[in-house]
């Protein structure tokens, strides 16, 4: 065990977390206090850093910050640090806390804002919105974490030594086999322990369930938390809000979009990648709407806990597990067909959605599904009116997570993707090891189009249902 | 039931009831997820029905880089009228993907033919007995492992010429290498051990590590860092820094010299392969003078044969590597992956 390593790796996955957390909260605050139509646009920008690949975002910040960059004159910070690694870890997954505080927030009730007016600034902040958005940061926290704890390619470009790197040599040398072709448990649960354990601790101490106070005021406006958040907080989280989406959005999309050649390629790429795109948008959409829908049937069973293991577990040891069940005579048509690989995603991100739609189910509102079991609703009927209305932003929420993360996933498919099966992502780490920047940067856009579809669909299908269309009497 | 009431009435619409229908639809809030799951699980169902339709094609497992296998494989089909799946190996894996999953499906082996860009995780596999007994492989063309300078930081003149020169302190924190355990970079490292012996090669690495260069998870990084000035120096691949020039980094390969190393494309027939004849065919096809000349044309390859370059290269003797790997391997991962 090389504990060094181990070190750097919780010190750069802890700190990534921690800042996270902290400008996804802040950037919450300014969202929950503008206009919904604001704070869906904005969402939508926020979310693009979530899609960004990790190496064109550590390019972007190497041109800026890098031995030869063109801030380095009048800015010389270190980038080739492990500062410099949280640095761009934090840009990279802060969007994770702010959907994560607003979908809790969503539950806020005007009267708990009217209810006491010295309830306002920081108390507001201390006494109601932490308390209420507590449980869905931890969550988030805890995602964050595995993703920075896994990820070799920044701190691997920084010079940052992490403990991925430890488990990558022996997946070239030693490849998780025992001599008799059999997969070695031994090997790949020693290595994977320490990838697990503090994940696993944070999950224990995750606060329990939310109590699900009734609900009788409906919703506050943002018109009357932002009045009882006053200008101070209102305009500061605006100020840090506006400069990270600046510095983590703005700045890797600017170069992505303004490079010429990614706009000559984009046309051939489109051409020669439709197959590709299908394939990233249906093993996406397929397996997320799978495991928010097993979360649906099973929340009430006791797996919370069990179901983080797939998706903290590197996806190279979930590809060998799978080819290991699957690649046998009884179920081969599955192993050789795209199923195999919905299966992968559906088992990795089960435990996002699964934790996320339990969390809701358990805190919704008893008084209405008291009266409406007195009005005789049960089964469908009680899910559909009463139920679904109150866990759909926190099911939404979940599915687009796990959506965005199914669409970059390149570990856990990548030994077991069948022929005609690539992805956008499989192909983009394909083309960058032979240095096909410019078609390498039109398949990001045609990837970040993937990652915002679901909201333009979702937009689309709100203004379906409005007036204006038609289709309501 | 009496035939007046089983007759419908006069004045049924069907567009009324139509659009009633709709109007329920979109009233339906889980109306989109059933649509999702729906379509989804009908287009699986379609995606399974394929998979007994694609049985009769032979499956090819590559790491060449896809631009460049892609056209050799639609060629192979329209020549021979076989058609083939392939399935491509990702930077994500540090290139060993397709090699672990080979061996993961030894049981029961999807792949037919085994396209790799490199020599030594082909001949692990062979001596782990993944390829057919006889006629298991051969090597194709080759590139070579090149020293890469940034022409704007570095005049070609005062370039090193040895690999002993890139531990002088005038390149500390100039060099750039991929970690030295994965893809090629481990191949040469372990090809110089055979060259300088053990002792020798112990303390260059030392010596290399406590020069502080950029170790980095790619060879296409390792371009882009020296290509972008964040380097001087690069150890990388001939291909790779093909693929930087056409770029247009300011980067220029130093010539071959006797520490370079030549890495052969292979080509392979696994064992038990579920379509052995057009296997075959294939493998015969990859290996024929037009197919090499056409990768060594796009850069993909850097020469036909060995045979004809007159610079003397690293000669490796596979067998004496192959039985060192792990004591080298643990040697190089103390040197080089300590914080």
């Amino acid at each position: 065990m090389n504990w060094p390593l181990l070190q750097n790796s919780l010190l750069v996955a802890g700190l990534t977390t921690l800042f996270s957390a902290t400008l996804g909260f802040i950037a919450a605050l300014w969202l929950i206090s503008i206009n919904p139509v604001w704070r869906k646009r904005l969402l939508a920008v926020a979310i693009i850093a979530l899609v960004l690949p990790p190496f064109l975002v550590t390019n972007c910040w190497l041109h800026f910050l890098g031995l030869t960059g063109v801030w380095r004159a009048w800015l010389p910070l270190n980038i080739y640090s492990l500062g410099g690694a949280v640095w761009i870890l934090t840009l990279l997954t802060w969007p994770i806390a702010l959907m994560a505080a607003l979908s809790a927030w969503r539950r806020l009730e005007s009267s708990l804002l009217e209810s006491d007016p010295a309830l306002r600034g920081a108390a507001l902040i201390r006494w109601l919105l932490w308390p209420m958005a507590r449980n869905n940061l931890v969550l988030s926290g805890v995602l964050v974490f595995v993703l920075a704890l896994n990820n070799f390619a920044v701190p691997a470009i920084l010079q940052v030594k992490v403990f991925p790197a430890e488990m990558w040599v022996r997946f070239s040398t030693n490849y998780f086999l025992t001599s008799d072709g059999r997969f070695d448990y031994a090997t790949a649960a020693q290595l994977t322990w320490p990838l697990i354990v503090a994940p696993v601790l944070l999950l224990i101490v995750l606060p329990r369930a939310e109590i699900g106070w009734p609900s009788e005021h409906g919703p506050a406006t943002a018109r009357a938390i932002r009045r009882q958040l006053r200008p101070g907080w209102f305009w500061a989280s605006a100020a840090v809000s506006a400069f990270v989406i600046g510095l983590s959005v703005g700045l890797p999309l600017t170069q992505l979009l303004f490079a010429s050649r990614t706009w000559i390629e984009l046309p051939n790429v489109l051409r020669a990648a439709p197959d590709l795109l299908w394939n990233s948008f249906f093993f996406a959409t397929v397996s997320t709407s799978i495991c928010v829908a097993l979360a649906m049937l099973t929340w009430r069973l006791p797996i919370g806990l069990l179901l983080w293991l797939p998706f903290l577990v590197p996806g190279v040891i979930l590809g060998m597990g799978l080819i290991y069940i699957f690649n046998r005579a009884p179920v081969a048509w599955l192993y050789q067909s795209g199923g195999i690989v919905v299966l992968a995603f559906t088992i990795r991100y089960l435990a996002l959605g699964w934790n996320t739609v339990a969390a809701a189910m358990r805190s919704v509102d008893c008084n209405l599904t008291w009266a409406a079991r007195l009005d005789g609703a049960s089964g469908w009927t009680l899910f559909r009116h009463v139920h679904w209305p109150q866990i759909a932003p926190q099911a939404g929420a979940a599915w687009y997570v796990a959506y965005l993360l199914c669409l970059w996933d390149v570990e856990s498919l990548v030994l077991i993707v069948p022929p005609g099966g690539e992805t956008l992502a499989l192909r983009v780490f394909n083309l960058l090891h032979y240095g096909h920047n410019a078609q390498v940067n039109a398949l990001c856009v045609l990837l970040l189009a993937l990652a915002v579809a679901p909201l333009l669909i979702w937009d689309l299908g709100r203004w379906l249902k409005s007036p204006k269309a038609g289709f309501r009497e | 039931m009496s035939g007046e009431a089983a007759k419908p009435s006069s004045d049924y619409n069907w567009r009324e009831d139509l659009a009633r229908f709709v109007r329920m639809l979109f009233h339906f809030d889980p109306f989109w997820l059933v649509a999702v799951i729906g379509l989804s699980a009908a287009l699986l169902f379609s995606l399974l029905a394929q998979v007994n339709r694609r049985q009769v094609q032979p499956v090819v497992y590559t790491s060449q880089d896809q631009v460049y296998a892609e056209p050799i494989l639609r060629d192979f089909t329209g020549q021979t009228g076989i058609k083939v799946r392939a399935v491509y190996d990702s930077e994500a894996v540090k290139t060993v993907g397709l090699a672990n999953r080979l061996l993961a499906e030894r049981s029961n082996p999807q792949c037919d033919v085994f396209w790799n860009n490199e020599e030594l995780r082909t001949r692990q596999l062979a001596a782990q007995n993944v390829f057919r007994q006889t006629n298991a492989w051969a090597a194709i063309g080759f590139r070579s492992r090149r020293v890469v300078i940034n022409t704007n930081r570095l005049a070609l003149v005062n370039a090193p010429r040895r690999f002993v020169d890139l531990t002088n302190s005038t390149w500390r924190g100039k060099v750039a290498l991929a970690y030295p355990l994965f893809g090629t970079t481990a191949t040469h490292f372990l090809a110089l051990r055979q060259h300088w012996g053990d002792a020798t090669w112990q303390a260059w690495c030392r010596a290399l590590q406590s020069n502080k260069p950029f170790l980095v998870d790619g060879n296409s990084v390792v371009v882009n860092l020296v290509g972008r000035g964040e380097a001087w120096i690069g150890l990388t691949d001939s291909d790779d820094i093909a693929a930087g020039q056409r770029e247009g980094l300011p980067l220029v390969a130093l010539p071959l010299s006797e520490e370079a190393l030549l890495v052969p494309n292979t080509v392979a027939v696994v064992r038990g392969a579920r379509h052995p004849l057009e296997a075959q065919k294939l493998f015969e096809y990859l290996q024929r003078p037009e197919v090499v000349e056409r990768l060594v044309a796009v850069n993909a390859l850097e020469g036909k044969s060995r045979d004809e370059l007159t610079e003397r290269t690293l000669n490796v003797d596979w067998q004496e590597l192959l039985r060192d790997l792990d004591e080298a391997t643990a040697a190089l991962r103390g040197i080089f992956l300590r914080q």
